[in-house]
């Protein structure tokens, strides 16, 4: 009987996250649009698909990029992460491993990572910050330990093949992961315990403690995705270089911090959406890619790009301060 | 009219609706010292804030020295001759003692900090107070006993005409205390006006001049201290605050209030759900209670007397050092709150915003997120499961809300408050750790908040219950354990609860 009401109320009281995406998707739209009338080849099905190629690894890096920052902490070790797992199956496949499980080995790696990150983090209570800028040279520092300071060829076919597979004929491999991602992570946190979790933990660490949410759990697996994610962006990149490349994903960290920013997420944890995160990495591949259209220099892409960042912090803090209330 | 330093004229301030000062009248002299008295949420600190600047008040004007303060801030109430030392100590922990003393005006050389000079300064300065502090340590370095006389310290070196004390002598023992009253009788010889709060009415006994009682944000009586004893301050203070609240009680009856249903009809006598045996923390000792299915059992001390220390260790929250606590017949050792959880243990913490909720999750999370622990983390939310159960407690429970869906947040102080027992019941517990449940909440909400908890207690939950409104102890209380520095004083049946003697018990003193 009073479900008209019930309607009312929810519409009008659409909680401020959803209401951010959709901003999000009509400042896409409008941009979208004036881009593809001012910009020669903007319009073009291939430059969109040119666009989502763009976004593709440094979007998965920002997924779980979008988890640690959902349970209040930062990942820097991210861009490194990505090169060591590119250094890895290069000197792997080279030392005549078998292609996939070079690849195993990498993921591997990188979720040990994760969870030494976690330990400091979580269990020793060591700020996040600090933590991963210093694993996140260690991760550096073995990627040119492992093939020296130059990007090494190898040879595997099978990798490569990914590193060339179109779906359909047209949709680049990773865009498919990076979709695939997507439906998956949107998943996990809309609708688990350990996603329900994440948002808890960074809502308030000490009620969740209180509330018998087993923190330092939640924590480490957060980390651990994370650092698999960075595999998986490091594997794409491998098998389309078709190198193992040690100067690989250097920045990652920022772009993917970017994206979610933009996104709506929180800094402070506790609130964001992924699909958010998915919207502020194609307005970032978007920008650039307009940009190089219209071949403006890479220098004051810079300060684009750069100017996107403090724009997004300042919209985020206006949030903070109106979710405050 | 010479002599008056302070003089508040029909102050009035309301919170929300909520009226924590009304018509107060109240004239501070030079040179003497003022107790401020009052139970629990009478107004006491509200004033202080509002005399220094930190409130506004809604109404009434405050005059300094006969002018008028027409716009007040800490920073003007600071230029006006006045000093506050807070509750909770506000110190840069990493830097000197000499430098927190004069952090606001360090003496300068040649545009650089003298801090040869500084030292000198602070050091002549303590000893003048006569006390043993090196001035180039950090305060972190310091005890909090310390560190307190510090702050003191730093307030006087501003040799303020208005000195307001708001329980400065929590962190302090029995040497410190003295140490601080001999301060405040420099400050008084030097002509400046002091206010003092404190809980404990023997300081406010001993040192004052005056003391004046507020209960309720209104006036009750100024007078000579020599014309109070104990009881009758203690009396001044509580007054009709019980009839008050039996009035409220009255009031409400047929509507959300029921008959109280005895203790026998409910308590289940010959199990124990709690059963605690020489508990030793680091705050208690000694501690030895129990509490059967049904019963709701109250705990009432003084900040620092130990009560919270042990509702933190029955929930895990802290490591016990000896003695045994049994819950349902099985010995316990909780290492942290899950496994408590897990044992049939809820616990309702003091700061709901910052303990309790989730502020920006829904409703339904907030109540569905304990319970669903159980399950894998990669498993669904039983999300309609939770849903019908979170309709049915808004229903039971009188959650005024739309739907379960909008966030707790919206939600006012007593409704979040159910939100948060809402969980607990939801993951069927059996004991309830109930830490100020209701604070921060309306008197309307209150009095609901207590019939539900005695509803509980029908349905054979146990629980466990401390606040600092001793009429609201009594009212809920089957048994109540007075604690005064970490050891039970006395237990009281419910045919012997009295406000006197429990308000003097947690000072320490017995009759």
């Amino acid at each position: 009987m009073d479900m008209k009401n019930k309607k009312k109320f929810s519409l009008a009281h659409m909680n401020d996250t959803n209401s951010y995406v959709l901003k999000l998707v009509i400042a896409i739209i409008v941009m979208y649009t004036v881009m593809c009338l001012t910009i020669p080849y903007f319009a073009d099905f291939n430059n969109f698909i040119n666009i989502l190629s763009a976004m593709s690894i440094t979007g998965i890096i920002s997924f779980g990029m979008t988890l640690v920052i959902l349970t209040g902490d930062i990942d820097l070790s991210v861009g490194s992460l990505v090169a060591m797992t590119s250094a890895m199956i290069c000197a792997l496949v080279n030392q005549g491993v078998n292609p996939w499980l070079s690849v195993l080995i990498a993921f591997l790696a990188c979720a040990g990572f994760g969870l030494i990150n976690a330990f400091f983090i979580a269990k020793k209570k060591i700020t996040a910050f600090i933590i991963t800028m210093g694993t996140m040279n260690v991760a550096r520092g073995i990627a040119y330990i492992i093939v020296g300071g130059k990007s090494q060829p190898f040879d595997a076919p099978s990798i490569r093949y990914f590193g060339k597979l179109k779906v359909f004929g047209v949709i680049p491999f990773a865009v498919v992961v990076v979709l695939v991602l997507l439906a998956v992570i949107w998943y996990v946190l809309k609708y688990t315990q350990f996603g329900r979790n994440v948002y808890a933990v960074g809502n308030n660490a000490e009620t969740a403690r209180l509330s018998g949410i087993n923190v330092l759990k939640t924590q480490t697996i957060v980390f651990v995705i994370m650092g698999v994610l960075s595999a998986v962006a490091g594997f794409l990149l491998t098998a389309q270089a078709y190198s193992g490349i040690p100067q690989a994903g250097s920045g990652y960290e920022l772009d993917a911090i970017t994206a979610v920013v933009l996104g709506g997420t929180l800094m402070t944890g506790g609130s964001g959406t992924i699909i958010g995160t998915m919207l502020g990495a194609f307005i970032v591949a978007v920008v650039e890619n307009g940009m190089n259209l219209m071949s403006v220099s890479y220098y004051y892409q810079l300060l684009v790009k750069g100017a996107i960042v403090i724009i997004a912090m300042v919209i985020a803090k206006a949030r903070g301060k109106k979710l405050k209330k | 009219m010479e002599n008056v330093a302070l003089q508040l004229n029909h102050i009035y301030k309301s919170f929300g609706g909520v009226h924590a000062l009304t018509d107060m009248d109240l004239t501070f002299k030079k040179g003497e010292i003022t107790g401020l008295c009052g139970s629990n949420g009478a107004g006491k600190s509200t004033l202080l804030n509002i005399i220094f600047g930190v409130y506004e008040q809604d109404k009434g004007e405050i005059y300094v020295d006969g002018k008028e303060l027409k716009k007040n801030s800490p920073i003007i109430a600071q230029e006006s001759g006045m000093s506050i030392i807070f509750q909770h100590r506000r110190l840069m922990k990493h830097m000197t003692v000499a430098e927190n003393i004069f952090i606001d005006k360090m003496p300068k050389k040649g545009g650089k900090i003298d801090f040869a000079k500084m030292e000198a300064d602070a050091r002549s300065l303590l000893e003048e107070l006569e006390l043993d502090i090196d001035p180039k340590v950090n305060v972190s370095e310091l005890t909090t006993e310390e560190s307190q006389l510090v702050e003191i310290v730093k307030a006087y070196a501003k040799n303020p005409s208005i000195f307001l004390m708001d329980e400065p002598t929590s962190a302090l023992r029995q040497h410190g205390v003295e140490m601080m009253f001999s301060i405040m009788r420099k400050l008084k010889e030097k002509g400046a006006a002091v206010v003092f709060i404190s809980h404990r009415l023997k300081e406010v006994l001993d040192i004052c001049d005056n003391i004046t009682v507020i209960k309720d944000g209104t006036f009750v009586v100024t007078d000579k201290t020599e014309n109070f004893t104990a009881s009758s301050l203690v009396d001044a203070m509580s007054g009709d605050i019980g009839k008050k609240m039996d009035d409220v009680l009255k009031n409400a009856e047929g509507g959300i209030i029921k008959q109280d249903i005895p203790l026998a009809d409910r308590i289940v006598e010959d199990e124990l759900l709690v059963e605690v045996t020489d508990l030793v923390t680091d705050e208690v000792s000694d501690f030895n209670f129990q509490v059967h299915p049904g019963e709701i059992v109250g705990f009432v001390g003084l900040g620092g007397s130990g009560v919270q220390n042990v509702f933190d260790h029955l929930f895990g929250m802290e490591p016990r050092t000896s003695g045994s606590i049994k819950v349902k017949g099985k010995e316990v050792n909780f290492k942290n709150p899950i496994q408590a959880i897990r044992a049939g243990v809820g616990y309702v913490p003091e700061d709901r915003q910052l303990y309790g909720e989730f502020l920006d999750m829904t409703i339904q999370d907030n109540i569905g997120i304990t319970k669903g622990q159980k399950n894998p983390y990669f498993s669904k939310i039983k999300a309609a499961a939770e849903k019908v159960a979170t309709n049915e407690y808004i229903q039971t429970l009188g959650i005024k809300t739309p739907s379960g869906d909008v966030h707790i947040s919206s939600l006012s102080g007593g409704n979040q408050q159910k939100a948060i027992i809402a969980k607990w019941l939801y993951s069927d517990v059996d004991l309830f750790i109930l830490n100020e449940p209701t604070a921060g909440i309306d008197v309307a909400a209150k009095t609901e908040m207590i019939e539900f908890i005695k509803k509980l207690s029908c349905e054979g939950k146990g629980i466990l219950y401390t606040t600092s409104y001793i009429t609201e102890l009594i009212d809920v209380s089957d048994r109540i354990f007075v604690v005064y520095k970490g050891k039970i004083l006395r237990e009281y049946q419910k045919s012997e609860f009295d406000y006197n003697r429990i308000f003097l018990g947690i000072n320490g003193i017995e009759e």
